[in-house]
């Protein structure tokens, strides 16, 4: 098994040791789904691409592709985004 | 954009079109200015959403920059009703003037009402919640409802409970009087008779019987007597002086007990047909008016009113409702037995109501005593009933011991 980066790993450890979010600790993104209508997502690094059937959001460490049908932004901000719409496909790309 | 829509409406809220290609170039980089968007829709080129009415100056400026097109195609919220605000300024004056009049006024008690008086009478009450400060046209801000319940404990001592409720404009002060027992009679007394009859039996516990079987007695007479005479031979001759007790004992009279009843053969009863005319009038400090006038057409009717009273720092504002009702005088004829039976029940009912704690019912009859030709059945219930006639009667011990 490769090795996994030096800071990524301490940081998981302390994470783990002292029990922290790993969202916070680790820069990773929280998401919410409800159904499939309806997406979340908490700490993105802005829009990619915008489409009425794909959506890809920057992230800290790679990419999150959103495909579906009628997607919609409902609301976004500096480090949320809520999005609409069916959801037919959610891919992290690294 | 934040989640209150409400903030967001007072602020303005705004839909821009933005043209260009790859929008999501504006939409990062108005994110990191801090600007949120909301409700953002792509139709080809041309990105639609929602801001904030402060967050456009920056999104110009950064479109400006990039080269984009930049268009406002709607606007919603309060700034941008100005306009209206500054032709229209006394309507949105005088309903804030409404609204404030409404508040001032309905901060004050404007009616009281007072219940669970009986023996204590409520003007009594009522004078003694506004020695409190409870009273019409009190403001409301200064009412301490537990220092008025306990004033009005304190002033008046008949009530065991009292309550204040102010909803509204109302006030309503909930009270419970006290239920005291009779006074029981302490220190020497005769047992005296409270009804007259024939002693059937007599019982002393304390004090010498004045009464014996047989003896017919009337209301007063002394039937146990609290002056104790010594009796007996006394060595040197002296007799000492009576003793004065507390009577005590039960003596058992027979005692009657009447009861009347009566019903006619032939009774007139008068039957409302169900038509009715009504009128409305209103009268105010200023004067009275008529607002509809009833039409009385029938031959034989009665009238009944309503009133409605308000009393306002003007004056006494009343709203009456005055309604005749047509009715029919029915002749109606009874069977002599029937008419019996009804005045026979009516009488044993009365009787009932006298006969209150008695020992035993010796016998009940019930007699006729109106005449054959009489148009009114009239019957007399009797009822020869046992006992306990006794009732204490202090003794003035002044008086008894010279």
């Amino acid at each position: 098994m490769p090795k996994k980066p030096r800071p990524d790993r301490l940081e998981r450890l302390l994470g783990d040791m002292l029990e922290l979010p790993k969202d916070l600790v680790l820069d990773l993104p929280r998401l919410v789904i409800i159904g499939q209508r309806e997406l979340h997502l908490e700490n993105h690094k802005g829009i990619i691409e915008y489409g009425d059937c794909c959506i890809k959001i920057n992230l800290a460490r790679g990419l999150l592709e959103i495909e579906g049908e009628e997607l919609e932004i409902k609301l976004i901000m500096q480090d949320e985004i809520s999005i609409t719409g069916v959801i037919n496909c959610l891919r992290f790309v690294n | 954009m934040s989640g209150n829509r409400w903030l967001d409406y007072l602020g303005g809220i705004i839909t821009v079109r933005i043209h260009g290609p790859y929008p999501e170039k504006i939409i990062n980089m108005a994110l990191s200015r801090g600007l949120f968007l909301a409700d953002i829709k792509r139709d080809g080129q041309d990105i639609f959403f929602t801001m904030r009415r402060t967050g456009y100056k920056p999104l110009e400026s950064i479109a400006e920059k990039c080269g984009y097109e930049i268009e406002v195609v709607k606007r919603k919220g309060l700034p941008f009703y100005r306009r209206t605000f500054r032709q229209r300024w006394m309507l949105f004056l005088g309903a804030l003037l409404f609204v404030l009049v409404l508040y001032i006024l309905s901060s004050f008690v404007w009616f009281l009402e007072i219940k669970g008086a009986n023996t204590v009478k409520a003007e009594t009450i009522a004078r003694s919640a506004a020695s409190c400060g409870l009273k019409r046209w009190a403001f409301k801000g200064s009412l301490d409802k537990t220092r008025i319940e306990e004033g009005i404990l304190r002033e008046i001592p008949e009530l065991s409970y009292v309550q204040v409720d102010i909803k509204g404009v109302k006030a309503t002060l909930k009270v419970v009087e006290k239920v005291l027992p009779g006074e029981p009679v302490t220190g020497p007394c005769n047992m005296v008779a409270k009804r007259g009859g024939i002693v059937e039996e007599v019982m002393v516990l304390d004090g010498t019987a004045a009464v014996q079987k047989g003896d017919t007695v009337g209301v007063g007479n002394i039937l146990i007597s609290g002056t104790i005479i010594p009796t007996g031979e006394f060595p040197d001759g002296q007799v000492p002086p009576p003793r004065l007790v507390k009577a005590q004992g039960v003596v058992k009279a027979r005692v009657w007990y009447e009861g009347y009843g009566e019903h006619p053969l032939v009774e007139e009863k008068s039957v409302l047909t169900g038509n009715k005319s009504e009128g409305l009038r209103l009268e105010t400090p200023w004067g009275k008016w008529d607002i509809k006038r009833p039409k009385n057409a029938f031959a034989s009717f009665e009238t009944r009113k309503t009133n409605r009273s308000v009393n306002t720092p003007w004056g006494l504002i009343t709203y009456s409702r005055e309604t005749i009702l047509e009715k029919q005088t029915h002749i109606e004829e009874y069977d002599r037995e029937v008419a019996l039976e009804i005045a026979r029940k009516e009488a044993l009912a009365n009787l009932r109501k006298e006969i209150k704690e008695v020992d035993q019912i010796l016998s009940t009859k019930t007699r006729l005593i109106s005449s054959a030709g009489d148009n009114m059945i009239r019957i007399k219930a009797e009822a020869e009933v046992i006992e306990d006639i006794c009732r204490p009667q202090p003794l003035n011990v002044e008086e008894e011991l010279p």
